[in-house]
This record gives C-alpha cells, structure tokens and sequence, in this order.
C-alpha cells in the first residue's frame, strides 16, 4: 500500500520524460509542414505593392531568408531557451498573446466540457437504467440528434432562433462593450454571453458522452460482478452508483481524454460564429495569416496540454479501474 | 412495443428541427440586391490587406456620388485652405444639427494585432488607426485632396519640388508639438522603409525631404512627380511621432501598441481578439471635433455574425455587409445603407481575373479576347456582388473619373463571338463538347464567382476546374510560384492610376511578388506611356496619356476586369455623419440620441 | 525497461466473483443469430432503411434528379415549391438536384473516411494492447503523436498546401482519424485479456494469434462498430467544417459546400441550409441507430439485462 505513491511518481516522471520526444516529434512536422505550406506572412503584415527589393528586405527582416533548417535549429534553440518567438501579427511575444486569449478559451471549454460531461452522464445514467422505455428511447433519440449535427449548423441555428428571434442572448462576443460592468454584473454578462456558444459547443459532446455512457452503463450492468451484487440484495442505487458508474467511466474518460484537440475544432468554429476571443479563433487566424510563430506555439502548446491530459487520463484509469497498477 | 416510441421519438425530433429551421425565417427574400464577395471574405479569410480577396469588395462609391474630379487640385497653385474644418459632409451625412457626445461600436473584421500605421497597408490595422492619426492632406468625397496636417502647399513649375505649410498648434496626444521634423521622420524612418506602396512609389524617384522651419516641410525630386498629393492621406501615409520612436525598431517598438497619433481620438486600450477603444481627444486641432465622446472597435471576423449585430444593435456601424442580408436591411428603418468607395481610405477596387499569358492557352490575344466575351459581367455584378458594383471595362476603375475612359474595345457579353473567335483560333470542340481546361485557382471568397464562370464559360466549351484554397495558398501560387492558370485578385488602387493600377502593367513589375504583375504582361509601349504619365503636372494631359495606355491595354486583354467594387456600409440610423469614402471614417460623426 | 513503462494488469481482480464458465464468443456477424437480433429491433431497421434510402439516392441521383447539379437555372432564391421542390440557390441551381447528388459525395467521404480509419485503428489498438511492451510504448506514441497535433488545422495546411481534392481530403481524414479508435481497441484489448476465459483459453495453449483474433477481438469489438458509425458521420461534418471555412472540393456537390454556400444565406434563404444541415443530421442520425442495432445484436448480454 505504502509503496504506491513512489510508484506513482515514478510513473509520472516516466511519462513526462516520454513525453518529450513526442512534443519534439510534433514540433519537427508542424515546423516543417507550416514552413513548406504555400502563403507568405509578410503579404498579411505589410500589405500589397512594394515591390522585389522590398518583400526581399521583410523577409530578411523576419528571419524568413534563412534556409529552412537553419530556421528550424533557431526556432529549437529559441523554445529551449524559454522564448517561443514573436508574433508578426501581433508584435508581441507569442506567449503573452496566448496567455491574453487563453481564459476566454478555458472558460468556453471548461463549461462546454463541464455541462456535456454532467449532462451527458445524467443522461447516459437514465437511459441506461430504463431500458427500452421511452425515456431511453427519448433520450437516444435526442443525443443521435445532437451528435448528428454540424457544430456552425447548430451554432446558427440557435443564433436565429433564441438570440435573433427571441432577442433572449446576445448574438456574438463575451462581454457588452458599451457597458462598463463591475463585479457580479460583469460576470453575469459574461455568462449571459456565454450562453449560446457553450451550448452549441457542448451538444455535440453531451451526446457523445450520453451515448458512451448509455452503452458501458449497459454493459456494466450485466458484468457478472453485478448480478452478484444484485443477488447479494444490494440496493438498485448503490449497484449502479458504486459498481457500474465506476466502471462505465472508463470509456467516459478516454474519449474526453482523447477529444480535447477535436474539441479545440469545435471550439475554433463556434468562436468564430460567436465571436468569441479564444485561442481557437487566434489558431484558425494565426493559420490563415501563416503567422509562423504563433501558430507554432499554440500547436506546442496544445500538444503539451494533449499529452498531460492523456497522463490524466491514465492515472483516472488506475483510481476507478482497481485491477489497474502503476508499475 | 416499445420501440416504436424510438422510432416516434427520431421522427419528432427531426420534424421540430425542421420547424427550427423554417420557422426562423418565413419571409420571402425578394430576388436581391444583396452580398458581394466582401462577406464571404470576411467569412472565410479572416485578414488579409486592403488589396487581398478579403478586405476588397467593399468599396467605390455610387456614380452618382463618384465624381468628375477636376485638375484643379493638382496645379502648381497655392491651396490656401480653411483647414479648420474637415473636408467635407459625406453623403451619408443627413439632415439635422451635430450634437456632441455618444459612444459609436464599429466592427473591425479582422484583429489588427499591432497599430503603426505607417509601416504596412494592412486592412485589419488601418481601419482602426486611420482615427488615431492623419495625413498630410486629406482626402474629400470626390477624392481630391484637401488640406489636412498641411494647411496649405505650392508645386513648383517643374513639379518637382513640394513644399507644405503646417497646421499650427497641433499636439500629438501625450501633448507634444507636432513639427516638420515629425514628417521628416516619418517618411525617412518608417514609410520609405517598410511602408510598401511608398517605398516602392517614393523610394526612387525622392530625393531629399528638407524641413526650413518647424512648420515647413520641403519633398524634392529627382523628376516631376505629379501623383503625390494622393498619396498622404491618412491611409497612404499616417504621420508618427518622432519623438516616441526615435532611436527603436519602429516595427516592432511597444508603442505599436499603444499608438499615440493627432488625430480625432486618443487610444484607450487594446484587448486582443476582443475590442479597441479609443476616446475623444479634446485637444485636435479642428477646434469642436470630433463629436463622439469614444469609439469602440469590435472584432468581427463572420460577416454573418457582423451583420446581425448590427440588426440587434449590439455595434453601429460595419463596414461591409453581408450581401445576402441587404434585402432585409432595406426595410429596416433603424438602419441605413450608403453605397461607399474602397475599405479604409480611397481605394478603388478591382476584382480583376489573372490569366498566365506565359502558357496555353492564354498565351494567344484571340483566346484571351473569346474569354472575355464569354463572361457575363451584368450577371456577375447583380447575383453574385449583389449589385455592390459595375461591370468593369478596362484596367482603371471608373470611379477615377478623370483617368478613365469609355472610349475602349468593348466586351460585351456574347457567347456566339467567343465560339467563333476560338474556332477561328484552332481551338476545335472536343467529343464532348469541351475545347480546353483552365483551373481557376482562387481564394474561398472566390468560391461563389468561381461557380457562376464556370456555368457561363460552359456554354463556349471552356471548361473551367476550381482550385479553392485559403488566401494565402492562392496568393502564393499565383503571384510567388506562377503556377496556375487563372487567378483573381482585388486590385484595390489609389486615386491616381500610379497608385496601384501601374504595378500590375508595368513589365518591371513581374516577380515574385504578391499583387504584381501577376499575368506577366509586357508591352513596352505601356512601360513608356507609365513612365511619361508621372512626369507630366498637368491633369488633363496625364489623363490623355492614361486613355492612350487605356486603349493599348484593353486590346491585349492582359488581365480580365470583371467588377469596379462598390460595396455596402450599414449603420445605426441614430448615427450620422460617417464619412465613408475616407479613411477619417469618424472625425465628422455624430449620434442623435 | 520497456516492460516497467506502461500501466500493468494485475494478475487476479480483486472485488471481481469468479465466473461460473467460459463464455462463448460468437464469430462477428456470422449466424442467423446475429442478423435475426439486428431486425428483430425496430430502430435499427429504421435506421437501415433511411440509410438504404440514401444509398438509393446516391446510386440513381441522375434518374432521380437529372442534370448538372452547377446549371443555372435563372431563378434565384426561389423557396420551395411545388416547381423547385428545395427552392434554388443564390446562382439559381436547384437545392434538390444539389442535395440530391451531394449524397453522393458526402456518402463517398463518410464510409471511405470510416473505412480507412478503422483498419488503421484495429490494426495498431490490437497489437498495441495485445502484445504490448515496446510495441505498446511506440505505437501509443504514434497515437498520441496524431492526436495531440490538432488535427483539423493540421487538414487545413495540407488542403493549403496540396489543394482541396475530394480524394485528398478523404485519405487525410482517414488518416487522422483513427487515434480514437486504436485507443478504444486497446482498452477494450487490455480489460478483455484479463478476463479469465482469456486467461482459461491461454492456459489450455490456445496460440496467441487466435486468442487475439478470435476471442479478444470480437468481444471488443462493439464499441469499435459504435466508433465506426460515429466516424462516418464525424467525416461528413470535418468535411462540412472545412467547408464552413471554404475550403471544400468546389468541383464536386457536397452537402459541406452546400452548407457553406448557405452560410451568407441563412437568414435571406433558410431552404439553402436548412436541407443539407437535415441530410447530413438524417444520415448521422441513421448510422446511429444502425451502430446502435448493431452493438446490441453483437452484444446479445445487453439485452437480457432486466433489472429492476
């Protein structure tokens, strides 16, 4: 029992220490294939109708003349000495301006995460526990729906319908810029704003994690262990709560694990509808515009976050899943 | 039994999804007069420079509106002005007295990232700092220029020297005083080094900038220049103070943002992603200006998104609107609609096709002609911009009156000519009715106009593939790497045909270089007829060199001129006083509460 | 070394009562068993036959809704009629004979997406949980290599760089798509092979590949088919993702491309987003319920569930 948590550490260093060739592996192929994609920065930073000697001076100016593996070894050396570069773009250090976006984006796919993992699981619980009855029947039906449909399709949809129609949200940005809230007011603004694109951001997910839950639930219900236990006269409740719930979370957890990137998608098409100042929409615009090292760092940053949510995930495994070991 | 409540379940559910839908929007659109490429643009590339796909459709102002500019602006006279009033009411100024105060909301469609004005052309950031700054001159409603930080100027009799008078007692806004030297260093330091279009226009023909006295400043050349009065508004050339960036990197110096300028509003903050606000700046020099108390610049990036803002009243004013939604708004009393010139400032776009006159098949004048024939322009402008424009006829806009002229081999729509010119050429039908293939390689924003040729080209045996790739990608197969067929850019240009039209004639111009000389085009004749054009100081005589140029040009078909741009500004109808045509969008706006 | 690096099963569940037998695993979808439990459920009948439908649609689209799709046929932002059953578009094509062949394209990108995503998953879930150890180590590295790049701008860069071709778009969502599934298979191989008919199956000298192939693999393989079923659909809405951002194949008819025509649209002409947005929902929500139909008809255990 006492030598778990050395174990754990262990394990957790491990990881960390694999995790390094696999951020490095990311960085080589992102680096390489931004570099060789088609589209140059210095046409969105500098504008139209200079001419040879002039693209040829910014380019030299940003580093850009440099060969492509040189800049590579440059850009390596930069990250590890802390520096991720300066956005063209922005003409700041990238890491301030992700930081400036990041808590628009957490709090968007926070919530969206949070709403579609609680509902999700309430739902999946309901359905699974009254089979073939109308509320699964319902409920499989709406999250089939759900799933079914485009995240920018939705977006709008609900747009029209309860911002436009109804006038009950604002259509796009998180706060009301005319106003100057303080305190609660600023935060039930922001809420108020957050509404819609936490919704349509979390449908998709609430149904998927619905749907997986539903079926593991199923599944862990008719595990032997629990026709003991029901056999043995526990409780409806306590079966489905401590036994099947613990189980059924597993796959619950691997794919939420394992959706944060496409998450980031999601969350990208939504911010851009919603106008909403995430990291998502800095991405899909630091893409568009090729702002090299922007781009770079966020597609470090988000591997980084991917692989410590794998971590996470693997260490939940061993929490719920007893027959699991850290070795 | 119970299943059937699924099946039930399903089927409702996709019946109130439906009901959703259509719900929503009962109304019958009427056949309209709606988007243009701009909001697709805004909706798919998020930034782009004013000349770029996306910040282009918008722009030029109505006929109506736009013009006949006459050559007095640019003679060798003294424009003693009364610079203590700003230039001119627009036509979107109405009836009523200003009142003073307010806040306005106006959509940025796309993230400025940093706020120097006077080291790029970018459309994302002038926008924003062309109310923050200003020119020398201004720029009115007909695009003449007036007087701005200069309050007068003279010409010399050669045209080669300029010398201007400045306003006095203009204070940037950390209060210093603006000088000569402040101009010097502007051009010296930050336009001539990394303003684009000035260093590619200036940069060999100037020869020095002399400053007498602080409130002198003296442009030699090495020539006559005559094009240089419409290149220092606001928008070409924003003045900075030299007192901030003396001695720092003027493109990557913190006070890119937090840009202190003379103009109508001081800067407040910049909350990235988010929103720019900028306040009244109490102290500018045209005594009772501005009006508005704060302006608040809101990012925007989905035109959809943009417009239906502007219905909810969320913002007041946006720049381009959504095409398809102009029907609906025309009956929307709470907002008003002005037909308006280029994005920020007086370009004059052009969404222009880019045919390889390298290769096959546009290589040869006959296919190049039958392919402008085939292409029916009228049906362009009204479906696909939605009427935001006219059908274009040569290479200079028509909204630069005085160097435009009609007087050019006409195009007209006519499948029957373009099947007979290319029969003529050798370029038989094949089997299947097909003569030959052409890729259009175009920005998304494209998308729409791609679809539309390829129906019309269809009916003379062309068949037209659509390569569709973001911004970027399509600028750099077509102007760096010149692999393609066919390409399209918004040439948006300034007021005098050397700002702007000649980079894409110009045979010295052909490189890899975005918005150039993408065709390839060489003529030596156009070369000289470009070279002479600036030389010359009188307007009438330029124009009638421009028309000869006009002339020769249209005959090649070098490139093919699909739309003069002309787009849509909505605003809050308790909003007046914009001036859309300029970049100083906000010094004369006022809300009437 | 390797060994030491990843989670490991413990021997004997602990809280787990022992089972009375060795289960049978049935072969997949083999037996009259399997198709009669499939349509014995309504819903998946349902499903199977919107999905049928579709492929109806798609295979007669020229006999259903004849013409080119591209044609303009002068009318613009007509609503539905009796004439324009899906009214027309912005450049005046019919929506119908749009939705129409869309199907087809939409079909084409969702199963091929499916398909290829799938075999690669399969393939390196089951060698990664099954034989483990270093196998293990580098392919969860290769896994979580596809998946912490976010992969929807990483399509973005390569439609960028290689151009919108329908073919390219389907080989790159396939093979980027697969990361779920090989991380499903593997926890669904790891759990499986401490089961102990696993263990009982080993222990009589069952060879290792047939444990594998026949007794591992199908009993994992439910949540597989789910995932599949979640694939095609998942495709079809990438694909309408990078449409959203224009950057579809524009040559071909697809219900992305349609939808991102209809983005401008969408108060002016509700009809030109309305019928790709519930195609694209319908199909989805088909493969839904025949993944469903076929979970539980492969995992015969969840219906005998009666619990109260």
């Amino acid at each position: 029992m006492n030598a778990q948590p050395v174990r754990l550490s262990a394990f957790l260093l491990r990881r960390l220490w694999q995790a390094v060739p696999l951020v490095f592996g990311v960085l080589v192929i992102t680096f390489t294939l931004v570099h060789v994609a088609p589209g140059d920065p210095i046409t969105f930073l500098a504008g139209d109708g200079g001419n040879e000697a002039y693209y040829r001076e910014m380019r030299a100016h940003y580093g850009l003349d440099r060969s492509l593996p040189e800049q590579l070894v440059r850009y390596i050396l930069s990250i590890l000495s802390g520096d991720f570069g300066y956005s063209f773009n922005y003409q700041q250090p990238v890491i301030n301006i992700i930081l400036s976006r990041l808590p628009a984006t957490l709090l968007l796919m926070g919530t969206a995460l949070v709403l579609s993992t609680v509902f999700g699981v309430l739902l999946g619980l309901v359905a699974a526990t009254h089979p073939n009855r109308l509320l699964d029947h319902l409920i499989t039906a709406f999250t089939s729906m759900a799933f079914a449909m485009p995240v920018f399709w939705l977006g709008q949809l609900l747009v029209l319908g309860l911002a436009v129609q109804l006038n009950l949200f604002p259509v796009q940005g998180m706060v009301s810029v005319r106003e100057e809230y303080t305190g609660l007011r600023q935060w039930l603004d922001i809420l108020h704003h957050l509404a819609l694109p936490a919704l349509t951001l979390s449908l998709s997910y609430l149904a998927l994690i619905a749907r997986l839950a539903r079926t593991s639930l199923r599944e862990a219900l008719n595990e032997e262990y629990i026709t003991t236990a029901r056999a043995k006269g526990l409780s409806s409740r306590v079966v489905v709560g401590r036994h099947a719930l613990r189980n059924a979370l597993l796959p619950i957890i691997t794919v939420t694990g394992g959706h944060l990137g496409l998450m980031l998608t999601g969350a990208a098409l939504t911010e851009t509808i919603f106008a909403w100042p995430g990291l998502g929409r800095l991405l899909l615009d630091a893409t568009l515009n090729r702002d090299y090292p922007l781009l770079m760092a966020i597609f470090i940053m988000v591997s980084i976050t991917v692989v410590v949510a794998n971590l996470l995930t693997d260490l939940t495994y061993g929490l719920l899943d007893p027959r699991v070991r850290y070795a | 039994m119970r299943t059937r409540f699924r099946i039930a379940a399903a089927l409702t559910l996709v019946l109130t999804m439906l009901l959703a839908a259509c719900g929503s929007e009962t109304a019958t659109p009427a056949v309209s007069q709606a988007t243009a490429a701009a909001t697709t643009a805004a909706a798919s590339a998020t930034t782009a420079s004013a000349t770029s796909a996306a910040a282009s459709a918008t722009t030029a102002a109505p006929a109506t509106t736009a013009s006949a500019t006459t050559g007095a602006a640019t003679a060798a006279a003294t424009t003693a002005a009364s610079a203590a009033t700003p230039a001119a009411t627009t036509a979107a100024a109405g009836a009523g007295t200003p009142k003073r105060g307010g806040t306005v909301v106006v959509v940025a469609s796309s993230d400025p990232g940093s706020l120097n004005p006077a080291v790029t052309t970018s459309g994302a950031i002038h926008p924003v700092t062309d109310q923050i700054f200003n020119g020398l001159v201004g720029l009115d409603d007909q695009l003449n220029p007036v007087p701005e930080l200069a309050k007068s100027w003279q010409i010399s009799s050669d045209g080669k020297v300029y010398t201007f008078q400045l306003q006095p007692n203009v204070k940037w806004h950390d209060g210093v005083a603006f000088t000569s030297d402040d101009v010097k260093f502007t051009f010296e330091q930050a336009l001539l080094k990394f303003h684009s279009r000035t260093k590619a226009g200036l940069e060999g023909v100037l020869d020095k900038i002399e400053t007498p006295d602080p409130l002198t400043v003296i442009f030699r050349f090495k020539q006559p220049y005559s094009p240089l009065l419409q290149r220092l508004d606001v928008v070409e050339a924003s003045i900075i103070p030299k007192h901030i960036y003396t001695g720092k990197d003027v493109m990557t110096d913190p006070a890119n943002l937090k840009p202190i300028g003379t103009g109508p509003f001081k800067f407040v903050e910049y909350v990235k992603g988010n929103n720019i606000t900028l306040e009244r700046n109490p102290d500018y020099f045209r005594a009772g200006f501005p009006y508005l108390d704060k302006v608040i610049f809101r990012v925007i990036t989905n035109a959809t998104t943009a417009t239906q803002a502007l219905e909810n009243g969320e913002v007041d004013y946006l720049s381009s609107v959504s095409g398809a939604d102009l029907a609906r708004l025309q009956k929307n009393s709470s907002i008003t609609l002005v037909q308006g010139y280029g994005g920020s400032g007086g370009s004059l776009c052009q969404d222009t096709l880019i045919p390889n006159l390298t290769k096959a098949p546009f290589d040869k004048v006959e296919v190049r002609q039958a392919f402008y024939l085939a292409l029916d322009r009228q049906f362009i402008v009204d479906k696909v911009y939605f009427g935001q424009g006219i059908p274009s006829t040569g290479p200079i806009s028509k909204q630069m009156a005085w160097a435009y002229t009609p007087n050019v081999k006409s195009y007209v729509y006519d499948p029957a000519a373009a099947n007979k010119l290319l029969d003529q050429a050798g370029m038989a039908k094949g089997a299947d009715g097909t003569r030959f293939k052409v890729t259009f390689t175009a920005a998304t924003n494209f998308a729409r106009l791609g679809e539309a040729m390829r129906d019309q080209l269809k009916q003379v045996g062309i068949q037209l593939d659509l390569e569709n790739l973001d911004t970027a990608a399509a600028v750099d197969k077509v102007f760096i790497k010149k692999n393609f067929d066919l390409g399209i850019a918004s040439y948006c240009n300034g007021t005098d045909p050397e700002i702007g039209v000649r980079r894409a004639y110009v045979s010295t111009n052909i490189g890899p270089i975005s918005f150039s000389n993408g065709a390839g085009y060489k003529n030596p004749q156009v070369d000289k007829l470009l070279d002479q054009a600036i030389t010359v100081t009188d307007r009438a005589e330029r124009a009638k060199i421009y028309a000869e140029m006009q002339k020769i040009i249209v005959d090649d078909v070098p490139y093919f001129w699909l739309v003069d741009s002309q787009g849509f500004r909505g605003f809050r109808s308790n909003f007046q006083g914009f001036r859309v045509s300029s970049g100083a969008l906000l010094e004369t706006a006022w809300k009437n509460s | 070394m390797a060994r030491a690096n990843r989670l490991e099963q413990a021997a004997a569940p602990q809280s787990v009562p022992e089972p009375e037998a060795v289960p049978q695993v049935r072969p997949l979808f083999k037996g009259r068993g399997f198709w009669r439990r499939f349509f014995s459920q309504p819903a998946a009948l349902v499903g199977t036959v919107i999905l049928g439908a579709f492929f109806l649609v798609a295979l007669g689209a020229n006999f259903i809704a004849p013409g080119d799709p591209f044609t303009n046929s002068g009318e613009i932002l007509l609503p539905p009629s009796a004439s324009h059953l899906f009214g027309t578009d912005d450049l005046g094509r019919e929506m119908f004979r749009a939705v129409i062949h869309g199907t087809r394209v939409s079909l084409l990108i969702g199963f091929l997406t499916a398909v290829i995503a799938s075999t690669v998953g399969i393939v390196i879930g089951s060698l990664s949980g099954f034989v483990g150890g270093w196998v293990d180590d580098i392919l969860m590295r290769l896994t979580e290599l596809f998946m912490v790049v976010p992969r929807f701008f990483l399509a973005l860069l390569v439609v960028a760089l290689l151009g919108s071709h329908i073919g390219l778009i389907i080989v790159l969502l396939g093979l980027t798509f697969w990361p779920g599934t090989a991380r499903l298979l593997r926890g669904q191989v790891l759990t499986i092979k401490t089961r102990d008919y696993i263990l009982a199956a080993r222990a009589v000298g069952v060879p290792e590949r047939n444990i594998l192939i026949r007794h591992i693999l199908p009993a994992s393989m439910p949540p597989v088919v789910t995932e599949a079923a979640f694939l095609i659909g998942g495709a079809i809405l990438v694909e309408a993702g990078l449409s959203f951002l224009g950057l579809g194949d524009r040559n071909v008819v697809s219900w992305g491309t349609l939808l991102n025509n209809a983005q401008q649209f969408v108060r002016a002409a509700w009809w030109m987003s309305a019928f790709p947005g519930l195609a694209i929902t319908l199909i989805v929500l088909a493969l839904n319920l025949v993944a469903d139909g076929l979970n539980q008809a492969l995992n015969p255990r969840l219906n005998s569930g009666k619990h109260r």
